[in-house]
């Protein structure tokens, strides 16, 4: 599941991951899509973004933790503030990269996040 | 675990041996304890049976006395009773084994005695005693009865002198074989205890090898580890030594490891790191926020949850600013902190930390960036210099290089004190002021900046109290850097004016003058139009033929101008761009002909109306019209006066045009043809023969034309 | 040119002059010029630095300066070849100095001596020469360093 309110970068993620090792199960683009989306799909594997309108990511890694606490999360975020990406790290997320990333990177980071 | 098996296999095995050493003597102890105490017995019982045999004689000999005197002999009865019984139950278990009476209480079990010489002695004493305890049963049973018969009475009298007879003659032998008995029990037992020591002893020897074996061999072991563990530790060391980075380890509560290497002593400039709390020696240089960052970030390292690869875009200590004394002196350097675990067995013990010095990196990658920038602007200003003002750039590279010599002239100046050198300051800002108001008008942001630094600089010189000449050291640089600036936008200038220039080169005084022709033809029409001249500076042309393309080109150029462009408005409406665009062309070709050509992108040639104008004129009727091609009406266009436009003007109206293109052609034997359509523009082309050289002279035509 | 590399040189020249009997050093407004002889005095001591860098460094003074400064050391001596020598010896510790600040990329060649308008042109066009006027005692010398 991607969680990112850039289309951009939705599609962008969507295009690069690995398709042999996951499937996709939908895409939302604020943190309310996503746990509607979680609860019906139950994804396994979640990128997340920080920044989004309505529920941003820190809370929606809580909610989804919540429900589900082996859930692996990557985050995907420009923020430069690192503090910020490392609560989502104690809230529950696995990993974190850095916006932008290259093709290589997420699908290093996926494979990564799946290696547990 | 195998692998420490292994290692440790030989010292194992020792000491299974060891223990079963052990415990063999001391179960040889116990079992030698239990038989000496049976041994013991045995001999007890032999002692006993020597006492048992003369108590059975004594009491024999009392029965026989009582009963001879007929006194009471109940006591003796049961006293041989009691003895001979007990001899007998003895000698039976010796003989073969079994339970006898004990010396101490209740019984005891013998072991048969199997070896020959006790053998003899038992086989001995039992031929001699049971014949008599045969008898000496049946007389106690005789004795004991309450009444007996006369015979009966005869037959206990015979058998107690029986009995007594037998027993003197052979209870000294009983006695000696029970003696014997004895010692040979005496000796069993002492042959057991000698053995059971020997055992024992040897059992002790062999323990104690193993003993020491074990000690050789657990001993050899430490050796090598504590080599091996040496040996790391001295790896260790000269790694920790050597290694151009800090490194240490902290565990879970951010303890300092014991060791770490020496450049960590040089970054953090103490010696006494370890042990010491990660946040007691980084909170100098790093701020709270930061510090509290990287408390978290190292939790989160903690969290074998978490994946190392993708924490690392979250250390905060990527890239950490510090000052540091050097040579006395505050330097500003950079630090890299990276943070990896240590892991055994799947558990992570601590985070190994090492810090880097990246200041020459992030010195680079700021020269980098700052390049960039220098380069965005030297391009901004190629782009300025492209957009400006063409005759407005040279002059102000002009004035401001006065200006800049002015201002070193200023600095060369002699000064003494603070009172000159501020003097020359001012004099400076009054120029600088002038040049960066210029460069900011031209849109040379570059330069203004420049200036607006020397301003700053003069600004800050004049609140100085004391200021010599090492003050202008920077304004100095300042005018090196503008005067650079100016340099290249000279180069810059002159090479895109080298490059127009070299058109203009190219341009003939002909092309000039068409040029000049169109421009002025376009002004008085209002008509915007973009015009190209090429080929007018064809070398060796007789300079009345080039007269004569002349005048022939600047006839279609006035053609093409008045009747082929449309106003810029009428254009905008077709959808056409509002410049128009006329090129004039003249090309020799490779057989010596000339071809002239004008082209434009107007409204091209309405034939229709020709035809209209032409039928007016009275040069065609009306069915003429209807039939006329369009070629034979060029013709028709060339050789006559035709205007569709009704308003005559300097340029065009009295239907002169054409007809003097016609003419002039005529004359060089030319040929006149024409591309048009609708809306599409007109191509006129002349192809002048190289042969025309022979006509004539060309005679101008009569008519009166513009 | 940046300011803390010009700012070696003078401060070089400077605890130079700071040595001698008379420690004060007056420096003037540095200035530009394209060649070397439109700033020179008497006499001229010239290094050329090339490697990570290139340019020139020298010292120019007028005579009577050197003679002060040669006699200001307890020498006697005051022959045109002991005076070369000594703006030799003020170039080589002016370039030594900043081969010390700026690195073992920083290459100097032997000093150029010359008595007059020295005959070494500057190559490259626009790298300017930093003239920065010294006066020392009532004598006026020169130091130029041109560096790209």
């Amino acid at each position: 599941m991607i969680v990112d309110d850039s289309k951009l970068i939705r599609q962008r993620i969507a295009r690069e991951y690995d398709a042999t090792t996951f499937e996709l199960v939908g895409t939302a683009n604020n943190g309310f899509d996503a746990i509607e989306l979680f609860d019906r799909a139950s994804p396994e594997v979640v990128t997340m973004d920080l920044t989004m309108p309505e529920l941003d990511g820190i809370e929606c890694i809580e909610q989804l933790i919540i429900r589900e606490p082996s859930t692996k999360i990557l985050v995907i975020s420009a923020l430069n503030d690192t503090s910020i990406g490392m609560e989502a790290l104690e809230k529950g997320a696995m990993g974190f990269i850095t916006k932008p990333f290259s093709g290589a990177d997420l699908k290093v980071a996926l494979n990564e996040i799946i290696d547990s | 675990m195998a692998s420490i098996f292994g290692r440790y296999a030989a010292i194992i095995a020792t000491v299974a041996i060891f223990l079963v050493l052990v415990l063999g003597v001391l179960g040889n102890n116990f079992y030698t304890s239990f038989q000496t105490e049976a041994t013991a017995e045995a001999v007890n019982i032999a002692g006993r049976q020597r006492m048992l045999s003369q108590r059975t004689a004594k009491s024999l000999s009392n029965l026989n006395f009582n009963f001879s005197i007929k006194a009471d002999i109940s006591n003796e009865i049961a006293e041989l009773k009691a003895a001979s019984s007990l001899f007998d139950r003895s000698l039976k278990a010796f003989s073969e084994g079994g339970e006898t009476s004990s010396t101490k209480s209740g019984d005891t079990y013998l072991e048969q005695v199997i070896s020959g010489k006790g053998r003899k002695i038992l086989d001995d004493a039992n031929a001699l005693w049971n014949p008599l305890f045969v008898k000496l049963s049946s007389m106690i049973a005789l004795l004991q009865k309450p009444s007996l018969t006369p015979e009966e009475k005869v037959s206990v009298t015979r058998l107690i002198s029986e009995n007594v007879s037998y027993a003197s003659i052979n209870i000294n032998q009983i006695l000696k074989l029970m003696n014997d008995l004895t010692n040979y029990q005496e000796g069993i037992a002492t042959q057991s205890a000698d053995r059971s020591r020997l055992i024992q002893a040897l059992g002790i020897i062999a323990s104690l090898i193993c003993f020491a074996v074990i000690l050789f061999l657990i001993f050899g072991q430490l050796q090598r580890a504590d080599k091996r563990a040496q040996l790391a530790r001295q790896e260790t060391k000269k790694i920790f030594e050597t290694v151009d980075q800090g490194l240490f380890l902290i565990d879970r509560e951010f303890n300092m490891g014991s060791q770490h290497s020496k450049e960590l002593e040089k970054i953090f400039s103490t010696n006494s790191l370890a042990g010491k709390k990660l946040q007691s020696f980084i909170s100098d240089i790093v701020s709270n926020a930061d510090l509290e960052k990287v408390l978290r970030y190292i939790k989160l390292l903690f969290d074998p949850h978490k994946k190392q690869r993708l924490l690392r875009d979250l250390n905060p200590l990527k890239k950490l600013p510090i000052q540091v004394q050097e040579n006395g002196e505050l330097t500003n350097k950079y630090l890299r902190f990276s943070f990896s675990r240590v892991e055994t067995e799947g558990e992570i013990e601590g985070v190994l930390t090492s810090v880097t010095d990246i200041s020459n990196e992030v010195r680079l990658e700021n020269e980098l960036i700052e390049e960039t920038k220098r380069n965005e602007k030297q391009l901004e200003m190629i782009r300025v210099l492209l957009s400006a003002d063409a005759t407005m750039l040279p002059e102000f590279i002009k004035s401001s290089d006065d200006t800049y010599e002015k201002i070193n002239q200023i600095f060369r100046d002699p000064a003494r004190g603070t009172k000159e050198f501020k003097e020359k300051a001012d004099s400076v800002l009054t120029l600088i002021h002038a040049t960066k108001g210029e460069s900011g008008l031209l849109g040379l942001s570059l330069i203004a900046e420049t200036c607006n630094d020397i301003e700053i600089r003069i600004d800050q010189l004049k609140h100085k109290s004391d200021i010599s000449g090492d003050d202008f050291l920077s304004l100095t640089i300042l005018l090196d850097r503008l005067i650079s600036t100016n340099e290249q936008m000279k180069s810059v200038v002159s090479a895109i004016s080298g490059y127009s220039k070299s058109a203009q080169t190219a341009n003939s005084a002909d092309t000039q003058n068409l040029i000049k022709l169109a421009t002025e033809i376009a002004t008085r029409q209002n008509k915007n139009i973009r015009f190209s001249a090429g080929g007018f500076d064809l070398p060796n042309l007789p300079p009345k033929l080039r007269k004569n393309i002349l005048s022939l080109a600047s006839q279609l150029l006035r053609n093409a101008i008045s009747h082929g462009i449309e106003s810029p408005v009428q254009r905008k409406e077709n959808g056409k761009h509002e410049v128009g665009n006329i090129k004039l062309a003249l090309l020799q070709e490779a057989n010596g002909d000339l071809v002239l050509s004008c082209e434009d992108d107007g409204m091209g040639v309405d034939f229709e109306k020709i035809k209209l104008e032409a039928v007016k004129s009275g040069l065609i009727n009306e069915d003429d019209m209807r039939r006329i091609s369009s070629k034979q009406l060029l013709q028709l266009m060339l050789n006559n006066r035709l205007s569709t436009r009704t308003v005559a003007d300097i340029d065009s109206g009295r239907g002169a045009g054409l007809s003097v293109v016609g003419s002039i052609s005529n004359q060089l034997n030319g040929r006149v043809s024409l591309q048009t359509g609708q809306a599409k523009g007109s191509k006129f082309v002349i192809h002048v023969p190289k042969k025309n050289s022979t006509q004539s002279a060309i005679q101008p035509a009569k008519e009166n034309y513009a | 040119m940046k300011e803390e590399n010009l700012r070696v040189f003078l401060s070089s020249i400077v605890r130079y002059f700071g040595h001698t009997s008379d420690p004060n050093v007056d420096v003037g407004a540095p200035y530009l010029v394209d060649e070397i002889k439109e700033a020179c005095r008497e006499y001229t001591g010239l290094i050329s630095i090339s490697g990570e860098y290139n340019g020139v460094c020298y010292f120019s003074a007028p005579a009577v300066l050197l003679k002060h400064l040669i006699l200001s050391v307890g020498e006697t001596d005051t022959s045109e070849t002991m005076m070369l020598d000594t703006v030799g010896e003020v170039a080589n510790t002016l370039s030594g100095n900043a081969r010390r600040k700026l690195g073992k990329g920083f290459k100097i060649s032997a000093p150029y001596l010359s008595k007059g308008l020295p005959a070494i042109e500057t190559e490259g066009e626009g790298n300017r020469i930093y003239a920065i006027p010294i006066q020392w005692k009532s004598y006026k010398a020169l130091l130029g360093v041109s560096l790209h």
